[in-house]
């Protein structure tokens, strides 16, 4: 390092590349992550060249090395946490906003689909579908409002749902 | 960028640089430096309330009061110039506990025996605006001198060497001031000492890091 503050260019590069390891090892036992480790090895070799008037050569350079690298790893470490407590992932949540009426938009465009598709039935399953599901009455009471046999009211009820089912895309999920 | 090309980038165009006075230097240099200036601000202040330079070091309990603070300050400036060195231990930072404490420690107990020989008269601080404009207008620049000198110690211990340095030139003031402007009563100065040194160690923790070198970000 004396020579380095001399101006020696070569002496300067074998002393920064005889210490990477030291400072890889430094880092990566602060810092899981390979690149963030990495990262914190480069501020380590600017701050290094930074304060390199600093360094007192009658002292080791090991310990000056040592102190630096692991300032910058906590530096590091630190920055993470911080950016880690100010971010969420966006694929865990759906919701663009935290009040309830802004995230409601999936079910009413569900809604709207639905609507849709009942009322494209042929009328028979509609009338069908409507009395005896949505309506929920009795058989007998859907059939005599219908004038259908409770039989066909079965049948047209059950060909409903499987149409719905179908257009909907929900055989697809099965 | 790779560490390996960094190396290549910090090396190319290498010049030879200035080796820094070891901290012990440093040290002394500020320290040659805080004593003129809170002397000189000390003699002025001396002038302006009695028209004379009084320089009174009778009393005991003001001679007390400006040694435990010198001590304080010198050691403060030392141990912040030994560790704006990344490779100095943190231990240095105990050095001015001591004295700082013992510091305190005494103007407590005098204050204690104030308040047994005075009664509730010793609780209350009397003003002391000419040692707190003192404190605060020849302090404020000389932390700056420190921190602008200890600059390399933002890369590495920025917090501890900005309160040092602050610490440091509010003790020296202290001293300076107790020594032409005796107070009897230890509330005013616990009080007005105090805050005055409070308020610099604040200032310089906060506006102090923008006369310190920044630590490299790379990303």
């Amino acid at each position: 390092m004396a020579s380095a503050q001399a101006g020696d260019a070569r002496a300067y590069d074998r002393l920064l590349r005889a210490a990477l390891p030291l400072l890889r090892a430094i880092a990566r036992r602060r810092i899981s992550d390979f690149a963030e480790a990495e990262d914190a090895v480069q501020d380590a070799l600017v701050t290094i060249h930074q304060l390199r008037h600093v360094y007192d050569p009658t002292r080791p350079i090991r310990p000056w090395f040592i102190a630096i690298t692991e300032r910058r790893a906590v530096d590091r470490l630190r920055r993470r946490g911080r950016r880690a407590g100010r971010e969420n992932s966006l694929e865990d949540y759906r919701e663009t906003l935290a009040a309830h009426e802004t995230n409601t938009g999936e079910d009413r465009v569900a809604a709207l689909q639905l609507r849709a598709a009942v009322a494209d039935l042929p009328p028979a399953q509609r009338t069908a579908l409507v009395l005896a599901k949505l309506d929920d009455l009795p058989l007998a009471e859907a059939s005599r409002r219908s004038g259908m046999s409770v039989g066909a009211l079965k049948v047209a009820t059950h060909r409903a749902v499987k149409t719905l089912r179908r257009r909907l895309g929900a055989e697809d999920l099965d | 960028m790779n560490s390996e090309s960094l190396i290549v980038e910090l090396v190319s165009g290498l010049g030879p640089v200035r080796r820094l006075p070891s901290p012990g230097v440093q040290a002394a240099r500020w320290l040659a430096l805080a004593l003129v200036c809170a002397s000189l601000a000390a003699f002025t202040q001396s002038m302006v309330m009695s028209g004379r330079f009084n320089f009174r070091i009778g009393l005991p309990m003001n001679n007390w009061q400006a040694g435990l603070s010198l001590l304080t300050g010198v050691a403060a400036v030392v141990a912040a110039a030994f560790l704006a060195h990344p490779d100095r231990p943190r231990r240095w930072l105990a050095l001015p506990l001591v004295p700082l404490a013992a510091w305190l420690g005494f103007l407590g107990w005098h204050w204690a025996g104030d308040v047994a020989r005075l009664g509730s008269v010793a609780l209350r601080p009397g003003m002391d605006w000419a040692c707190v404009t003192t404190i605060l207008s020849v302090g404020v620049p000389l932390a700056a001198v420190q921190y602008r000198a200890l600059r390399h110690a933002g890369a590495v211990r920025p917090t501890p060497v900005l309160l040092l340095g602050a610490l440091a030139a509010a003790a020296l003031c202290s001293t300076a001031t107790s020594l032409v402007h005796p107070v009897r009563v230890a509330s005013t100065i616990l009080t007005w000492h105090g805050a005055a040194a409070l308020m610099l160690m604040l200032l310089g923790l906060v506006l102090g890091r923008l006369l310190l070198q920044p630590a490299p970000r790379l990303a």
